[in-house]
């Protein structure tokens, strides 16, 4: 059986030239992103935004040059999860001397916003009109309901494009795992249960009316992986020390020991409610992936190669992709036959599936510079600030 | 505890009750409980279509792994509040 990287370097790249007109836009898009970075007298500021702005043109134009997705995309969301931590502890540390944040701060509001806790505050904000997330998108905190509505709107905004591609192109956590993932050269563990897949929905079901009946973000307060490596709870009793207990082992079994066992992205797949509630939107996005039966074998190596465990037997022969897909172009790339194709909804399949892989394109890579290139920017600029 | 949530009577119920005792004749009591009977049904007619969730697996499967999170929360819950304390320990 021929290997991945053969698979790839059989399609013919595209030329240099019409790729660079192509990267145009998105090298555009780019210097408006970071010319405010560039004004800054902060030299380390400075440096880390031409550094990213470059980083992300330059996987760009590899993604058009290519003609593939998943492995220039990797590079960048593998440097997303690895930096976001590296800006995020420094600027807590600075602004409050520890990672951990006491339960003053939470009252206050000065827990800064994450997208997770969205799908949770629904319920409270429709039936009691209050937002249970204690936090602020303010660089100082206090409670902004304003400015977290507008976060929200613009996480509806792009999410509506891009669909669950957000778990791929802008989620700053997903990329330590699937860092882990690229680790190991096969994986340990093949056989995974599929009823695995579940578990998003159910713990996003289980936190739903947590959050309903205790009137707090129950994900955020008992099983986020992620507060690990972000912002603990300052433990001041026995509590609080088993509360980051869950946190370590969750994040060291999700995130570090699965994804090295199963080269999945067991965290994604298996566990977080964000994904699972970012998959209904999957429905609204106009973006998809599918495959053409005309061509299809099937030989399964677009199900062995997805990270997410999104394609399944069944699913192959419907020719479309799990409800989960992330949109990461992983089982487009391997498949042989070109059979697993990018598609705009209301189109045939498989006709200029590269047109539709471009449009896509263009609408992630915009929002991954919007959001992830400055997270990258911030952790560079933090790295060049404290070691050079 | 779930026992005796199990055998407490609907407070609404007993209200009622109360109400068709105090009746002047069975034919009024009668008429009083086939009105509460259709006030009350009223309320339960949007969950007359869930049974069909009980036909999807994946609903079933789903619901079974929340049941055992949410037990996970609630049995903390209990045992926290039998030694005086709430959720965190304070």
């Amino acid at each position: 059986m021929a290997t991945k990287a053969e698979f790839l370097s059989r399609r013919e790249p595209r030329s240099v030239g019409w790729s660079l007109f192509l990267t145009l836009p998105i090298a555009l898009w780019s210097f408006l992103m970071f010319a405010a970075s560039l004004r800054q007298p902060n030299r380390s500021l400075q440096v880390a935004a031409i550094v990213t702005s470059v980083f992300m043109i330059v996987l760009f134009f590899m993604m058009m040059r290519t003609k593939s997705t998943y492995r220039w995309r990797r590079w960048f969301f593998v440097a997303l999860g690895l930096l976001f931590p590296v800006g995020f502890i420094h600027n807590v540390i600075a602004m409050r001397g520890t990672m951990g944040i006491p339960i003053e701060e939470m009252i206050a509001g000065r827990t800064p916003f994450c997208f997770i806790p969205i799908p949770l505050l629904i319920l409270p904000a429709a039936l009691y009109k209050t937002v249970v997330f204690p936090g602020s998108i303010l660089p100082h905190g206090g409670m902004s309901g304003g400015g977290m509505a507008a976060m929200v709107g613009i996480w509806l905004a792009v999410t509506i494009v891009v669909g669950k591609g957000w778990c791929s192109y802008a989620c700053f956590f997903g990329g330590i795992e699937e860092g882990m993932a690229a680790v190991p050269a096969k994986a340990k563990v093949r056989k995974i249960d599929p009823r695995w897949r579940y578990g998003p929905w159910a713990v996003l079901l289980a936190m739903v009316l947590l959050s309903l009946a205790l009137f707090e973000p129950a994900y955020c307060m008992w099983l986020c992986p992620f507060k690990a490596v972000s912002e603990y709870v300052a433990a001041r009793n026995t509590v609080g020390m088993v509360q980051n207990g869950i946190f370590i082992v969750l994040f060291a079994t999700l995130v570090i020991a699965l994804p090295l066992l199963t080269k999945k992205r067991t965290q994604c797949s298996f566990f977080c409610p964000f994904g699972a509630f970012q998959s209904l939107f999957n429905k609204t996005s106009v973006f998809d992936v599918k495959i053409d039966k005309t061509r299809c074998t099937p030989c399964v190596l677009c199900q062995k190669s997805c990270p997410t465990m999104s394609l399944s037997d069944e699913s192959i022969a419907k020719g479309e992709t799990l409800m989960s897909c992330m949109k990461c172009g992983a089982c487009v790339d391997v498949c042989p036959k070109d059979a697993a194709v990018w598609h705009i909804r209301g189109t045939e399949v498989a006709v200029k599936p590269e047109r539709a892989r471009l449009m896509f394109l263009y609408a992630a890579w915009a929002m991954a510079i919007m959001f992830g290139g400055s997270i990258i920017a911030d952790g560079l600029a933090t790295m060049l600030h404290v070691f050079v | 505890m779930g026992f005796l949530t199990g055998v407490s009577l609907c407070p609404p119920f007993v209200l009622a009750s109360v109400r068709a005792a105090e009746a002047a004749s069975i034919t009024a009591a009668l008429l009083f409980f086939t009105a509460f009977f259709i006030g009350t049904t009223i309320w339960f007619v949007p969950f007359a279509g869930l049974g069909w969730v009980k036909r999807n697996q994946a609903v079933i499967t789903v619901a079974r792994m929340a049941m055992v999170l949410i037990a996970f929360y609630y049995s903390y819950a209990g045992l926290m509040i039998l030694i005086g304390r709430n959720a965190y320990g304070y």
